[in-house]
């Protein structure tokens, strides 16, 4: 009897507990476009990276680097309106075919950074 | 993040946690214990409580300082983004966490002010330790905005802020409390007199450090719930595993504190000088526990519980 009362007192507090979700943990890559280790087809408009954790836009960077070098990417990255947790970063010109990487940088609200990097190719 | 940037906010944060819980224990300290410690007594605790507010006092700019730098560096592409205008309006100015950032140095800027200009009035129960004492516990509630909590979504961050303040000021009150209680627990060594004040002391002290675990561990079980679902019970990570840690040196700061509370304050009337300095001993200790248990919790501040 007690005990069923305890229960049901604390409901709420575990319904709130298990609703919180792994929320606090630093921000990391959860999906690109295009995909690590892709090759695409037809050489795309602008980079989007999805991260686990809302990001801090003004800190956060994606740097986009040829084949021989060379900058590809356009202006700072933003964030997507629609998905607070997407930095998208526009590309100076369609991609030549070849053999790319993306630096990317997140900054989350956390205050803690996460550092990565991850290769992809556009094919003729 | 590079392992230097790593050690050095670990090493920032841990003298910030530090610095602080000492200021607020030390500055809450003649708020419960009222009576006034005979003269002699008297006048050397207050030059050691003095002397140990100009040293956290001096210590919490200089922390606070080492950790903006540190982080912002980290953010950035090293110490050369601390003099980028654009960097620096983008930390403070358009990042969440800026406004924080300088609420805190605001903060910093006035109860370093404060502990100057009272200086010779500290601590003591007057507006000035009051004013100081709210200064340095608003500094440790605001870490929750520069921390894990401000990752959080808007809706859940309310409540896990408040568990972070009740986890933090419970602590710092008891921790920090226990520099002035070694404090007198020395004079005590030198001077029989003390006696009836350090008795009073301790039964103060105790119901104090009473309330101020039980908000600590009600802060750590509001908080203890987002983390919950990134424990891999297969394979924890070094945040889990720190945090096991921090749970045993708690649990072993306890039991000390239980072995002082039951057993030898009570003898300090039947066999007053090796109970007293049995206590004085466990003090130490713990406080020695504490430091380690700051570092460990600075430690957690910058590692991801899902590793
Ligand atoms: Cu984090």
């Amino acid at each position: 009897m007690t005990a069923r009362l305890r229960f049901r007192e604390i409901a709420p507090v575990l319904s709130f507990l298990a609703m919180v979700e792994s929320a606090s943990a630093h921000a990391h890559l959860k999906s690109a476009s295009p995909a690590p280790d892709s090759v695409v087809e037809t050489a795309p408009q602008d980079v989007r990276i999805a991260f686990s954790e809302a990001i801090e836009p003004s800190l956060s960077a994606i740097t986009i680097v040829g084949p021989k070098g060379q900058v590809a990417t356009a202006g700072k990255a933003f964030v997507d309106r629609a998905a607070p947790a997407t930095l998208v970063v526009k590309l100076s010109q369609p991609l030549p075919p070849g053999a790319y990487e993306a630096r990317w940088r997140c900054v989350g609200m956390d205050s803690h950074v996460m550092r990565g990097s991850y290769h992809f190719q556009v094919r003729p | 993040m590079t392992d230097g940037f790593f050690v050095l906010l670990t090493a920032a944060r841990w003298a910030q946690f530090l610095s602080l819980f000492v200021l607020f224990g030390v500055l809450l300290f003649p708020f419960y214990v009222t009576r006034a410690a005979p003269a002699p007594s008297g006048e050397r605790l207050a030059l050691k409580m003095r002397r140990a507010v100009l040293i956290a006092g001096a210590a919490q700019p200089l922390s606070i300082l080492v950790w903006l730098a540190a982080s912002m560096a980290s953010m950035g592409d090293g110490w050369s983004s601390l003099r980028d205008a654009d960097f620096l309006k983008a930390f403070f100015f358009e990042a969440s966490f800026g406004t924080i950032w300088l609420a805190r140095l605001s903060l910093t800027i006035v109860l370093v002010g404060v502990l100057a200009a009272a200086r010779g009035r500290l601590p003591a129960r007057n507006p000035a330790t009051a004013f100081a004492l709210g200064l340095a516990g608003a500094l440790l509630i605001s870490q929750a905005g520069i921390g894990h909590p401000a990752g959080l979504p808007l809706g859940e961050r309310p409540i896990v802020v408040a568990g972070y303040a009740l986890h933090l000021l419970g602590g710092a009150a008891w921790i920090g409390g226990l520099w002035p209680l070694g404090a007198i627990l020395a004079e005590l060594q030198k001077d029989d007199r003390a006696q009836p004040y350090v008795e009073v002391a301790l039964g103060r002290f105790a119901t104090m450090a009473s309330a101020s675990v039980g908000l600590l561990l009600l802060g750590a079980a509001i908080n203890i719930g987002p983390e919950m679902a990134t424990l891999k019970a297969s394979n924890p990570s070094a945040w889990w595993w720190a945090a096991a840690m921090k749970a045993v040196l708690f649990g072993a700061l306890i039991v000390i504190a239980c072995r002082n509370r039951f057993v030898l304050a009570p003898s300090l009337a039947i066999r007053p000088r090796e109970a007293a300095r049995d206590l004085l001993r466990n003090v130490i200790v713990d406080q020695g526990l504490a430091v380690v248990l700051l570092a460990v919790a600075a430690f957690m501040g910058v590692t991801s519980p899902t590793g």
